[in-house]
């Protein structure tokens, strides 16, 4: 079977979740799924930063910063270089208006459509018309989890059996074995750590809110954020210096290396996730993996990815969350058998499985 | 289904070859040493690590080390070469996962593995032949001695050494009994005493150990954590009504629910944690050892003593007097005048026990690391066969 892959959408770097997800997906099918031949669609950025899908790369150049560049070849380019394939399979949510047949689309989330307010108007304008015309005209959409599939369901109106849920192709991440610089900035406090992008619905003013609760009662712990800048960047740092300018018990690490990461994952007592809305949240997964407690919104796809493992809130009262995270800090036992249940629990996502879903899906459409 | 190679997962290293084990390659050993890394690591830890190396050091074993994730290096740094895997999860969190869930399984972090050793307290899932080395059922005689998770943790143990074991280990027949009582059959049971190695010491080292903690001539030495089963507060008793003029040196760490009060009047002192390069010196200059303790698995600090030439005054009831013999002085531990007669003992006839201690050295020279080496790994062949 031969695939043409569309990722000409992707600037490495820039999109976080939905990058990590389609190129780990894709690299998991070249490792398991040696029969299926991968033709990569994508800027030459791209393959600099992820060689492994480099054997049958189509490379696309000029300016790819310019979002109306990437649409234009998609709609031009791309299509030139995938009629030789079986099926293409478009990962950024939309199936550019001259794709070939047959076609299939990863639907990430539909954020666009669920919280306009986060996005500019042109943006929100243009998803508007393309995703349901994408949904439309896909032979079948696939979804990280089942809360998008149902919100995919429901907004686009998709018929159920032309979606499925792929979910992300998870290994285990090396976690760095000694305590490396971070211990310089984490001293042996307790720690509570939120690694997100500074968007308006990853909610971390609400976080904010509740540390300062936390910190009445628990002045030794530390809440870090790491992440690169978002939409919601300024509000975020303005708040963070007016409760606590002295940076005692609030620090942003901004964008931090993978290894660090995974290092602070593993360390922290706690990984709180108080967003709004996410698609999969992969972060909340590695958490578990690395058997570190999650306490997470009960809301969009969370509850279905930490389920009883966790300990999910709902976003309407920071005093709860403030109590639940000072409980948790104090209860080692507690901890033990979240961190316990969620290494389990985070077995059910594998790249294994997730790459045999995704050609099984492939295999579906060609047949 | 998944091929058993496939299951493993994607974070192995080593050995990837589907387990096929032909007569010439060696039994591969996971063996828990995790109690290196532990505050305080006790006998459990000392006996693990120098039971594997004596297996190591036949030659007929693969031995790999299992802990949890660590930022630092163990507490007992004795584990030499021996190749120590990593679980992902860090110690509480997969204690509660080996124990509730009976995940990760072993061979996923490993490897192919032929046998699974519990050395004592965490039991992982059973993906090979399980050994589990039982020290002491001290738990279920005395809760009170433990925290009440610990009795928790320690009573899963059990549960599931009792329905997984191939074979469970002891370290005396004291703990063989004990476990005979508690429903386990003698079919399952193999006695493997550990053991001890006599540390040749020169003048110097007698020198430095006795200036460094100021030692009398003559003195009786408590060597152990400091905690209730120890019965360190009815040794003081007995040691203040019947002999308080007796020299009384209290070495070792502090464990919990146990502080030693030294009374400056009487002749007791407390120097702490002694390093190992000073512990033979230690025994070597003590007149005796006194170690009443209450319940044991088998009571290291006994041999060790007896190793250098020094005789215990020990518990009659529990397995030290099965390491002791005849060369102890052997009590009632919780019969202070009985204890307090033993102190006497030592303070109006010194040279009884220079005797003493001739044949205590001689009687511990039965016991030797070689010998534990050679007999665990016949129990891991038994299992791996």
């Amino acid at each position: 079977m031969r695939v043409a892959v569309n990722l000409s959408f992707l600037l490495p770097g820039v999109v976080g979740g939905s990058e990590e997800y389609s190129v780990r997906l894709l690299r998991a099918v070249l490792d398991h799924h040696p029969d299926v031949r991968l033709d990569v669609v994508a800027h030459d950025a791209l393959f600099q930063s992820h060689p492994a899908l480099e054997q049958n790369a189509v490379r696309i150049g000029g300016p790819v910063g310019v979002r109306p560049y990437r649409i234009l070849t998609e709609s031009l380019v791309v299509p030139r270089h995938t009629r030789h394939a079986d099926l293409t399979h478009h990962f950024g949510g939309r199936i550019p208006s001259r794709a070939t047949s047959p076609a299939v689309v990863t639907i990430h989330d539909i954020q666009p459509l669920d919280m306009p307010e986060n996005f500019s108007s042109t943006k929100t304008a243009f998803l508007r018309r393309a995703l349901p015309n994408s949904a439309r005209r896909a032979d079948l959409i696939c979804t990280p989890t089942r809360w998008v599939a149902d919100r995919v369901v429901e907004r686009l109106g998709v018929p159920e059996a032309r979606v499925r849920v792929i979910g992300p192709a998870v290994g285990r991440r090396p976690i760095p074995s000694e305590r490396d610089s971070m211990a310089s900035v984490t001293g042996n406090r307790p720690l509570i750590l939120f690694p997100s992008v500074t968007h308006p619905h990853k909610n971390h003013r609400f976080l904010i809110d509740a540390m300062v609760r936390v910190h009445q009662h628990r002045p030794d712990a530390l809440l870090i954020f790491t992440g690169g800048p978002g939409l919601a960047a300024e509000p975020v740092a303005a708040e963070i210096a007016r409760v606590d300018p002295d940076g005692a018990f609030i620090r942003h690490l901004g964008r931090i290396d993978e290894s660090l990461l995974m290092g602070l994952l593993a360390d922290a007592d706690l990984v709180a996730f108080p967003s709004r809305y996410e698609g999969f949240g992969l972060p909340a997964l590695e958490a578990m993996q690395a058997g570190t407690p999650v306490v997470a919104a009960n809301a969009a796809c969370l509850p279905e990815v930490v389920g009883d493992a966790g300990c999910l809130l709902p976003l309407d009262d920071p005093e709860r969350w403030a109590i639940e995270m000072v409980e948790l800090l104090s209860d080692t036992d507690r901890r033990a058998r979240m961190a316990a249940a969620g290494s389990v629990r985070a077995e059910n996502w594998s790249a294994v499985d997730a790459s045999a879903r995704l050609v099984d899906a492939w295999r579906e459409v060609v047949s | 289904m998944k091929m058993r190679w496939e299951a493993r997962g994607d974070d192995i290293g080593g050995d990837r070859t589907p387990s096929c084990q032909t007569p010439t390659v060696r039994p591969r050993v996971a063996a828990v040493v995790e109690s290196c890394w532990h505050r305080v690591p006790g006998g459990t830890a000392t006996s693990t690590v120098r039971s594997l190396a004596a297996v190591r050091a036949r030659g007929a074993h693969d031995i790999v080390g299992l802990a949890a994730r660590h930022s630092g290096p163990p507490v007992l740094d004795e584990l030499g070469d021996l190749p120590v895997e990593h679980l992902h999860l860090p110690r509480a969190a997969l204690y509660e996962a080996w124990h509730r869930f009976r995940r990760p399984p072993v061979p996923r972090r490993v490897g192919r593995v032929d046998v699974i050793h519990a050395t004592g307290g965490v039991i992982p899932p059973r993906s090979a032949p399980l050994v589990v080395t039982i020290h002491d059922l001290a738990f279920l005689h005395r809760p009170e001695h433990f925290t009440a998770q610990g009795v928790r943790f320690m009573t899963r143990a059990f549960e599931l050494a009792q329905a997984e074991a191939d074979v469970i280990v002891v370290p005396s027949e004291t703990t063989a009994a004990d476990c005979r009582s508690h429903g386990i059959d003698q079919g399952r049971l193999r006695t493997v005493p550990w053991g001890a190695t006599r540390v040749e010491l020169g003048e110097k080292d007698r020198v430095r150990v006795r200036a460094r903690y100021d030692l009398p001539d003559c003195f009786v030495l408590f060597l152990g954590t400091h905690e209730p089963r120890k019965n360190l507060a009815a040794l003081l008793e007995a040691h203040r009504s019947a002999a308080p003029d007796l020299p009384l040196i209290i070495a070792g760490p502090d464990g919990w629910g146990e502080s030693v009060r030294t009374d400056p009047a009487a002749a007791v002192r407390a120097i702490g944690r002694v390093p190992a390069e000073d512990l033979a010196a230690l025994y070597d200059a003590a007149t005796a050892l006194a170690y009443p303790s209450l319940l044991e698995g088998f009571g290291l600090p006994v041999l060790e003593a007896m190793a250098q030439g020094t005789a215990a005054i020990t518990s009659a009831t529990t397995s030290t007097a099965e390491v002791a013999g005849d060369t102890g002085v052997l009590v009632d531990p919780t019969d202070l005048s009985a204890l307090g007669a033993a102190l006497e003992s030592v303070a109006s006839d010194p040279d009884a026990w220079v005797e003493r201690g001739r044949r205590a050295s001689q009687r511990a020279a039965l016991f030797t690391w070689a010998a534990t080496g050679a007999a665990l790994g016949a129990v891991y062949d038994e299992v791996a066969a």
